[in-house]
């Protein structure tokens, strides 16, 4: 029996995909230090390393901050609070298929190679 | 969110998979415990938890007689990400509590 092989994307192959299909809400991050960063989420990578915008920064003594764009370590976090009337299964499906868009309509929509810089035929151009 | 799953248990994460949508006692470092419901899961053991209840354990020794004081502080969050690094146990919940 053939299996096809699944090749996913490497933000797919852990939990990564459902903090990335979080990307402009507003979270709550728990750092190892105790420290609570409220904020929305501007960007996530494939090692949950965040950038947070318009933070609310409160650390252990209690003392706030305001901070208008911040990066953390994705492993320097510990928890990310996560709004409970978000659907995260229909997040991860959304931008799973409006990566998948954006794939096919960068290939031309041939299923071809994107072209390499410098080569005319096939492939979308911009004018 | 597999696409094809096996109902063999071939490997220790397997064990996790099936505890999936039921709850789990998660140990964590720092003296952290959490139950809760398991939504998800990946091989560094990130975590997506429903109604979590969030126990943290803390000795104090007292100045004068030098005993030990164990305190816990609990609090509950409804839907929680855990960061794999911080796991160091997951079973089903004790039956204790």
């Amino acid at each position: 029996m053939g299996r096809k092989k699944l090749k996913l994307r490497r933000s797919e192959r852990s939990l990564a995909c459902a903090i990335q299909a979080l990307v402009g809400t507003e979270l709550l991050l728990e750092l190892r230090n105790d420290t609570c960063i409220r904020g929305l989420l501007d960007d996530c990578d494939d090692a949950i390393n965040v950038i947070i915008k318009d933070s609310l920064i409160e650390d252990v003594q209690g003392v706030e901050k305001k901070l208008p764009l911040i990066f953390v370590r994705g492993s320097h976090i510990r928890f990310i609070h996560i709004p409970q009337s978000l659907n995260i299964s229909q997040a991860v499906e959304e931008r799973r298929e409006m990566l998948d868009k954006a794939e096919y309509a960068y290939m031309g929509g041939k299923g071809l190679p994107a072209p390499k810089p410098g080569e005319t035929t096939g492939g979308a151009s911009i004018k | 969110m597999a696409t094809e799953e096996d109902s063999a248990v071939k490997e220790p994460l397997d064990l996790i998979r099936l505890s999936l949508d039921e709850r789990i006692y998660v140990k964590l470092r720092s003296d952290r415990e959490l139950r809760g419901k398991l939504h998800a899961y990946d091989q560094h053991l990130n975590m997506i938890l429903g109604d979590v209840e969030e126990v943290i354990t803390t000795v104090e020794i007292d100045d004068e007689t030098y005993e030990e004081i164990v305190k816990t502080s609990k609090r509950v969050v409804p839907y929680l990400f855990v960061r794999g690094d911080g796991v160091i146990l997951v079973s089903p919940p004790l039956r204790t509590s």
